[in-house]
């Protein structure tokens, strides 16, 4: 792999093939254990110069700190020409599995786009949807293309936000810290008061957990 | 520097142990030593119903300190990036929840017994 791939290569090539509206979408929290799961789109504006103002320090939303990470994706918020995201709650995670439910995310937020545009390309992380515009799924995305690095930018600040609030209310499991993933102390805390309503009772370190502490 | 051919047969070793540890828990291989551009993944199992990217860490003796503090930040990166790619090439895979535990193996020179310390969710993709 390259070190320093150009994260507007696939933008610029779809861009010249006729492709207006380019939407680049990432989700989060697939492996986590509790929470909601959380996707975002971004079409890009025109003219995004990657040496001007902070688009040059997006990269993969993994490796930028969590403040960072929060600047970035208000200035990605209001810099977008569109943006939009969506949540799909722990309980229907377990109803429909976390792969429909990753599509089915993903579907809602591009949803949102499609109410303000018309939209003519998807970029997206690994995976393709069942949509009628072109797609590329593309592995690493993140680290690729600026769109989904941007998408993964605000979906993931959203996602931890929403972590840190539900932990005011469940204290137990280090949700502030952890936002659900499974480390060693959310597992304590699972094993010690079971688990709560915002938990994947589809994941087995839930299960293993025993019945739900709350009712 | 060790010679990497000891390392890489030490390395094997590690694999073996754990992936016979793990089967005796109930795991079920898929693959191993699988390869992609983003890297290698030691072992791929199935536990229940969930695909698990297990990476294995040998060690021999304490001395050398503990294996499980010996994956790097970029290793930590590229093994959900990897896992991905695997994901791409079985469709059946697809829709699995799936997790990245690591195994560390030490390994104790004097008998040749080895210790495993299993980590579920030990690498964290989010």
């Amino acid at each position: 792999m390259t070190d320093s791939p150009n994260l507007l290569a696939w933008e610029t090539c779809l861009g010249k093939a006729g492709y207006q509206t380019v939407v680049g979408l990432d989700e989060v929290g697939r492996g986590a254990l509790a929470g909601p799961i959380i996707a975002a789109a971004v079409v890009l504006p025109p003219d995004v110069d990657l040496t001007s103002g902070m688009w040059s320090d997006i990269c993969d939303s993994k490796v930028i700190s969590s403040a960072r990470r929060e600047t970035l994706a208000a200035w990605i918020a209001e810099r977008a020409a569109r943006c939009a995201v969506a949540a799909l709650e722990a309980p229907v995670i377990d109803e429909i599995g976390i792969g429909p439910a990753n599509r089915l995310v993903m579907e809602m937020a591009l949803g949102k786009i499609e109410r303000m545009c018309e939209v003519d390309f998807l970029l997206l992380d690994a995976l393709t949807i069942d949509h009628a515009a072109p797609q590329s799924g593309i592995i690493d995305g993140d680290a690729l293309s600026l769109s989904i690095a941007a998408a993964s930018i605000v979906a993931k600040v959203h996602r931890d936000a929403i972590m840190t609030e539900l932990s005011a209310t469940w204290k137990a499991y280090g949700w502030d810290s952890n936002k659900g993933y499974g480390v060693a102390r959310h597992l304590q805390a699972l094993r010690q008061h079971g688990p709560c309503e915002h938990h994947r009772f589809s994941y087995r370190p839930v299960r293993d957990a025993g019945a739900p502490s709350y009712a | 520097m060790p010679d990497p051919s000891i390392r890489k047969r030490r390395g094997q070793t590690g694999e073996s142990h754990a992936r016979a540890w793990l089967e005796g828990h109930g795991y079920r291989r898929v693959a191993s030593n699988w390869h992609c551009r983003s890297g290698e993944l030691d072992l791929v199992m199935i536990d229940g119903t969930e695909l698990v990217f297990v990476e294995v860490k040998t060690r021999t003796g304490e001395r050398a300190g503990r294996a499980s503090e010996a994956v790097s930040r970029d290793k930590r990166r590229k093994i959900p990036v990897s896992a991905e790619w695997f994901i791409a090439t079985r469709p059946a895979c697809q829709d699995m929840i799936w997790r990245c535990d690591i195994a560390a193996v030490t390994i104790n020179p004097d008998t040749g017994t080895a210790h495993i310390d299993h980590f579920e969710n030990a690498v964290v993709s989010g």
